[in-house]
């Protein structure tokens, strides 16, 4: 009779595959269904955008921010925007910051819609995913009404945003955060967020201990799942943020131990009540009327400095580190994104987990591949 | 015993919370009306899918010649060139000989239009941009040289033939 050893097979899964989001790959070794290491392999995506800043006009680079990652565009505009303006001296106007404001959470709310969709497509559950795009849906119209472009907005400008809210958004955008608020989150949660497989499919898989999730430089939903409030928003509020009451939801173990996929995955569809809380505020405290835009110098110049400002986009903290020379385009931008230490820990955690639970851990941390190889 | 109760209730969980989602989906199969549109054969009568836009959707450019002063101005904002103008002067009258936009390169964007002091270019709602060839997308709005319009309030009572007010979109 033979004797089975451990039999090891190498498995090369992506860059093309449907559960990994985006050009991204994993070299897999396996023993049967167990897995014993999961390398990803990044870089497919590079595109140099951190070269590209410096050979442009600090305005002309904007519309580059929205590939950083291609699901929070807005938000990504907005940290270059107060990168840049921080270190001018310029401010935005009023009206202007509350518009900011009002995109980068209705965009939030659309990240997290696809995060949570795709991850529960991931797993098998196809419904739920259509259901989270019919009301990305109405997002996407609210964008396409507000700065004419559906996924890559470039809405706002250095110094202030493109355009004034037009005719009718502000009652949409009302309507639609009141709509995901009270009835949307509801039926999402009675559909599929307390369904016994679901929980037993996430609960206790791919747990990351608040230490562990430090010790990663983990940020965003994927810390605050771990249990850790952390919210650059609360914490070190940028734009016009500390105006605004809303809480910072965080993982507490709902159906197994702090810091599973579950909580990562609670902390988000949480976080889209927040956003809803931050949308209504806002337009309730927006003025009527305003400048929507500070007259920039032209040619827009930036006397020599450097700057390092962090604002917190869906995927977490989004770093802006900017030195100019005093010329027209950066010396150099360095980007810093929450993709890229979410993909680090995916290594550690796939150590003698099932293969399907793979599938389950990297859903839960969101990872999108542009943003991670910019 | 207690595991033969546990084995149970996992199945009541499992088998009842389905239930509840299917509930849901049930629902909008049977009672609520369907939210997609088909592509583009069904949008309804005389309807266009550029219509469906919003007013201010972002599609190919449309270029407003008779506005045009060839300042240039908006191709050097562009961030990766997608747009060529050359101009030429003739016995101090200044001709617009080339505006090529390549439609494939384009990122919808929008800083060239922000930039056009004159107003000329303007962004249309037209998006079906499918050829088999991808040249055909480098959208050339002359085929001859074009006097340039005079900056400002000057352009009024220059139009010349060749300008003719519309925008020149395709
Ligand atoms: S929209 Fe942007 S990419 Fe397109 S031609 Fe204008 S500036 Fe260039
Ligand atoms: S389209 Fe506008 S920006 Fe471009 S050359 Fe003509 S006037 Fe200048």
């Amino acid at each position: 009779m033979t004797e089975f050893a451990l039999e090891e097979m190498i498995l090369n899964m992506g860059p093309h595959h449907p559960s990994t989001h985006g050009v991204l790959r994993f070299i897999v070794r396996t023993d049967g269904e167990m897995m014993l290491r999961a390398t990803p392999d990044v870089g497919f995506l590079h595109r140099g955008i951190e070269k590209i800043a410096e050979l442009m006009p600090y305005e002309s680079f904007m519309p580059y921010t929205d590939r950083i990652d291609y699901l929070s565009s807005l938000n990504c505009n907005l940290g270059y925007a107060l990168t840049v303006e921080r270190l001018a001296g310029i401010e935005a106007p009023e009206k202007a910051e509350y518009l900011r404001v009002i995109g980068a959470e209705l965009t939030r709310i659309g990240s997290h819609l696809i995060a949570v969709g795709a991850l529960l497509l991931d797993l098998g559950a196809v419904t739920p995913f259509v259901h989270a795009l019919r009301e990305r849906e109405t997002y996407n119209s609210l964008m396409e009404m507000l700065c004419g472009a559906r996924l890559t907005h470039h809405y706002v400008r250095i110094g202030g945003v493109a355009f004034d809210a037009p005719d009718g958004f502000i009652e949409k955008a009302l309507s639609f955060v009141n709509h995901l608020e009270y009835e949307f989150l509801d039926e999402f949660n009675k559909l599929i967020s307390f369904n016994s497989i679901l929980i037993k499919r996430l609960a206790n898989v791919g747990i990351i201990t608040p230490e562990k999730a430090l010790e990663f430089t983990l940020v965003g939903p994927n810390l605050r799942g771990s249990g850790i409030k952390f919210d650059l928003r609360k914490d070190e509020p940028y734009s016009i943020y500390d105006r605004f009451d809303f809480e910072i939801p965080s993982g507490s173990g709902k159906f197994g131990v702090q810091g599973d996929a579950y909580d990562r995955y609670w902390v988000r569809i949480e976080e889209i009540k927040q956003s809803c809380r931050i949308v209504r505020q806002a337009i309730n405290q927006m003025p009527e009327h305003g400048e929507i835009k500070t007259k920039i110098s032209k040619p827009f110049k930036i006397p020599a400095g450097e700057i390092y400002v962090r604002t917190e986009c869906p995927r977490g903290e989004l770093g802006f580190y900017l030195i100019s020379a005093g010329g027209k385009t950066p010396y150099r931008l360095k980007i810093r994104t929450g993709s890229f230490s979410a993909m680090t820990i995916i290594e550690e955690l796939s150590e003698g987990v099932m293969v399907a639970d793979l599938v389950a851990i990297i859903g839960s941390l969101d990872v999108v591949a542009p943003e991670i190889d910019r | 015993m207690k595991a033969a109760a546990q084995y149970f209730k996992n199945i009541w969980d499992a088998v009842s919370t389905t239930a509840a989602g299917m509930r849901i989906t049930m629902k909008y199969w049977l009672f609520e009306p369907s939210i997609t549109v088909e592509y583009p054969d069904r949008l309804g009568k005389g309807i266009k899918a550029e219509d469906l836009a919003a007013d201010r959707y972002r599609g190919f450019l449309g270029l407003n010649l008779s506005k045009c002063i060839g300042c240039l101005q908006c191709m050097r904002v562009c961030p990766i060139e997608c747009i060529k103008i050359t101009t030429e002067r003739l016995e101090n009258v200044r001709f617009i000989t080339r505006f090529d936009i390549d439609q494939s390169k384009c990122m919808y964007c929008g800083l060239c239009v922000e930039a056009c002091p004159a107003s000329a270019l303007v962004f249309t709602k037209r998006f079906e941009g499918a050829c088999y060839d991808i040249n055909e997308l480098c959208i050339r709005h002359i085929k001859e040289a074009v006097k340039a319009a005079a900056p400002k309030s000057k352009a009024e009572g220059q139009n010349s033939e060749n300008r003719t007010g519309r925008i020149n979109e395709y």
